[in-house]
């Protein structure tokens, strides 16, 4: 292609502006319906991993009344955390951030102290969220808490791609697609909150259990009947939403084929494509990790759970090493960065 | 300086029949309407050759100007106002490569008038590109290779240590092109703001942050011990370092990271913006590869150039914030020449 002369009539710049990029913020709230999948344990785990590649890290305790993020830090009654700026002692989030041995990485403790903690008033469940989603750094993980409460799906629809962590349990998987088939109800009727019709509909298709609802496609087909401008909309949004899966404490080969089988699934029922990022083995020594409040990447950095969570960090999430000592392929020599860390713990 | 211009030849003749007419360059000059600009491939050239891209821009003004750059600096040429479009090509491919001969051909479409090849010792590659051009006129420096006769103007220096901007000015005043003001280089302060706030905040708040470039160019570069006492002495001083670094120096970045651990940031060269934006946040830039320092001259940031190559083709005397630490082999060099020089540019920042 041939090049248009720009004509400048008017005198030529001195200056060449260079315009950086702004750093992008990852945001990754972790959730999955049932309480006891080890939300809070991949949360702590992915964040130290994420500090050891050489990013500045984030951990937001969102799991507002059951707050416990913070024992993995051996931080057993922190200075300040987020009840903190919700009754207003500290103007900015980032006041309540405390520092971890690893000086990548920072995090806001959620706050058990505050009566009515787990039922935030709109204004503050939405000054929270602003206030998150503007803190400075390469990756933001968001612990949330069990079940499908608005303020916990408010929080996980802050981002397309946030995880979620399941069980190979049959009622682990339920809880989890009732929670992503919420999520998706929960941004749809965002989306169309001035547009009483749709809303109605998207209503009625949320209020039915599990796979009775039938599945999101008829549900743009609905609302395509209705008003074709808005399905083209709820279609896009399905489109740029995908969460990722981590399947945790698998136990044997047949728990990971579980795993994909229920990515198909919601494929199929939920029209969105849950992208599965890998697993994590069972593994007694997070028990172990978890009484010594440390995470297993530095209390054990070269047991099974620690090396499938390194294959999540660098093959599943892709994440590559920001100083380049590790390809994808070597992930699981990110524990002798993990031991050598782990000296500073 | 430059004491004569060569006209070799041209490539098809002008004029046509058995004579051909005596080949007029200014008058040929006077009629260009698509020109190429290749700046050198070998030090910082791209923001050396900043000012000819504004005079050519100003005297051609209605013409359509491309620019020629490596490709892992076209991402910095595309901020370039001066010019039309940027053209990229891996300079590092063979020459049978697909990928290089599809920039070849694509040069060759354009048909182009004119190709300016800036540099006075660039590569051999970068040569051959504008020779391969296939541009009417292809203007350069002449080689001391001899091995290839890429350009049909050859520009014949008398003086190897001249300034490389010197150089190019008298090539514009050669080609009777008026010489633009100084052109600077800056950066988007927004941005460059929430990358400082991300990166030198912590540990780095409030201190006096250094910026280290690990690079080594196409020489020696400094051993891992050398780069060891100089981040020592500056983390001596209670200040902080930043560590510019790029694939190739992986092995260093990693040593100095587990000596250092929190006193030092280490940064991949490859998001050149954020380098900028970084090094505007510094208050000096040590280095021993002129790409970095000439990046933080255009800012101006005091910086110091530890060259075991001729300064004076690479620094301007003029600048009073960039000292030069010349050394014949860089496994001699004293670390207290260095921190001099680097005290010494920081004192003129000051004064």
């Amino acid at each position: 292609m041939t090049a248009q002369p720009k004509f400048q009539s008017e005198a030529v710049s001195d200056v060449i502006v260079l315009d950086s990029q702004a750093p992008e913020t990852v945001i990754w709230p972790v959730a999955g319906g049932k309480g006891g999948t080890g939300k809070s344990t991949l949360t702590a785990n992915i964040g130290v991993g994420l500090s050891m590649l050489g990013y500045k890290v984030i951990l937001v305790d969102g799991d507002l009344g059951g707050a416990d993020l913070h024992l993995f830090f051996d931080q057993i009654s922190p200075a300040c955390s987020l009840s903190s700026f919700i009754s207003k002692e500290v103007g900015s989030l980032n006041d309540v951030l405390l520092p971890t041995p690893n000086e990548n990485l920072r995090i806001a403790c959620g706050g058990n102290e505050l009566v009515g903690m787990a039922n935030l008033s709109y204004a503050t469940k939405t000054k929270l969220l602003r206030h998150i989603g503007a803190l400075d750094a390469d990756y933001v993980l968001i612990d949330l808490g069990a079940g499908s409460s608005y303020n916990t799906l408010d929080f996980f629809t802050l981002s397309d791609s946030g995880i979620i962590v399941s069980t190979p349990e049959p009622h682990a998987r339920v809880d989890a697609y009732g929670f992503i088939k919420n999520s998706i109800c929960r941004k749809l009727r965002r989306l169309f909150n001035k547009n009483d019709e749709v809303t109605k509909v998207i209503a009625a298709f949320a209020s039915k259990d599990g796979r009775k609802s039938g599945r999101v496609s008829d549900l743009v087909k609905r609302i395509a009947a209705l008003d074709p401008v808005a399905a083209t909309e709820a279609y896009d949004l399905l489109q740029a939403y995908r969460p990722k899966l981590i399947m945790n404490r698998v136990r044997n080969r047949r728990h990971i084929e579980e795993a994909h089988r229920f990515v198909s699934l919601v494929e199929d029922y939920l029209s969105t494509r849950l992208e599965y990022v890998g697993y994590v083995r069972n593994d007694d020594k997070i028990l172990n990790a978890s009484e010594r409040r440390k995470p297993i990447l530095i209390h054990s950095p070269k047991a099974a759970a620690s090396l499938d969570v390194y294959n999540v960090l660098m093959n599943g999430l892709h994440v590559p090493d920001r100083l380049h000592r590790l390809t994808a392929r070597q992930s699981r020599k990110l524990s002798q960065v993990a031991r050598a860390e782990a000296k500073f713990w | 300086m430059l004491e004569r211009l060569a006209v070799k030849r041209l490539a098809g003749g002008v004029g046509g029949g058995k004579t051909p007419k005596a080949f007029d360059v200014f008058g040929e000059l006077q009629r260009v309407r698509k020109i190429l600009i290749l700046p050198s491939d070998r030090v910082g050239g791209l923001f050396l050759g900043a000012g000819v891209y504004k005079a050519v821009r100003q005297h051609y003004e209605t013409s359509s100007i491309s620019l020629f750059s490596d490709q892992r600096m076209a991402a910095v040429a595309r901020y370039i106002p001066f010019v039309d479009e940027v053209i990229s090509g891996d300079l590092r491919q063979p020459a049978w490569r697909n990928a290089f001969t599809g920039v070849i051909d694509r040069l060759r479409r354009e048909q182009f008038d004119l190709a300016l090849c800036l540099g006075t010792d660039c590569s051999f590659r970068l040569a051959q590109v504008c020779g391969a051009s296939g541009a009417r006129l292809r203007v350069g420096f002449k080689r001391d290779d001899g091995a290839v006769q890429p350009f049909n103007i050859e520009l014949v220096s008398t003086s190897k240590d001249t300034y490389e901007v010197d150089q190019y000015e008298g090539l514009l005043r050669l080609l009777g092109i008026p010489n633009g003001d100084e052109v600077r280089w800056t950066i988007s302060e927004e941005k460059a703001q929430q990358i400082r706030d991300r990166y030198l905040d912590g540990e780095f708040g409030g201190r006096q942050v250094v910026a280290v470039d690990l690079g080594k160019g196409e020489r020696h570069g400094m051993s891992s011990r050398q780069m060891e006492d100089i981040v020592g002495r500056v983390i001596e001083r209670r200040g902080r370092a930043v560590i510019f670094f790029s694939l190739a120096e992986k092995k260093q970045v990693n040593y100095l990271k587990g000596t250092y651990g929190n006193r030092i940031l280490a940064f991949d060269q490859q998001d050149l913006a954020g380098v900028a934006a970084l090094l505007e946040g510094c208050r000096a830039l040590i280095s021993c590869n002129t790409d970095l320092l000439h990046l933080a001259i255009s800012l101006h940031i005091p910086a110091v150039g530890i060259i075991d190559d001729n300064p004076r083709r690479w620094i301007s005397t003029r600048d009073p914030l960039t000292k030069v630490v010349s050394t014949r082999d860089m496994r001699v060099l004293r670390i207290t020449d260095v921190v001099q020089a680097l005290e010494a540019a920081l004192k003129e920042e000051t004064s």
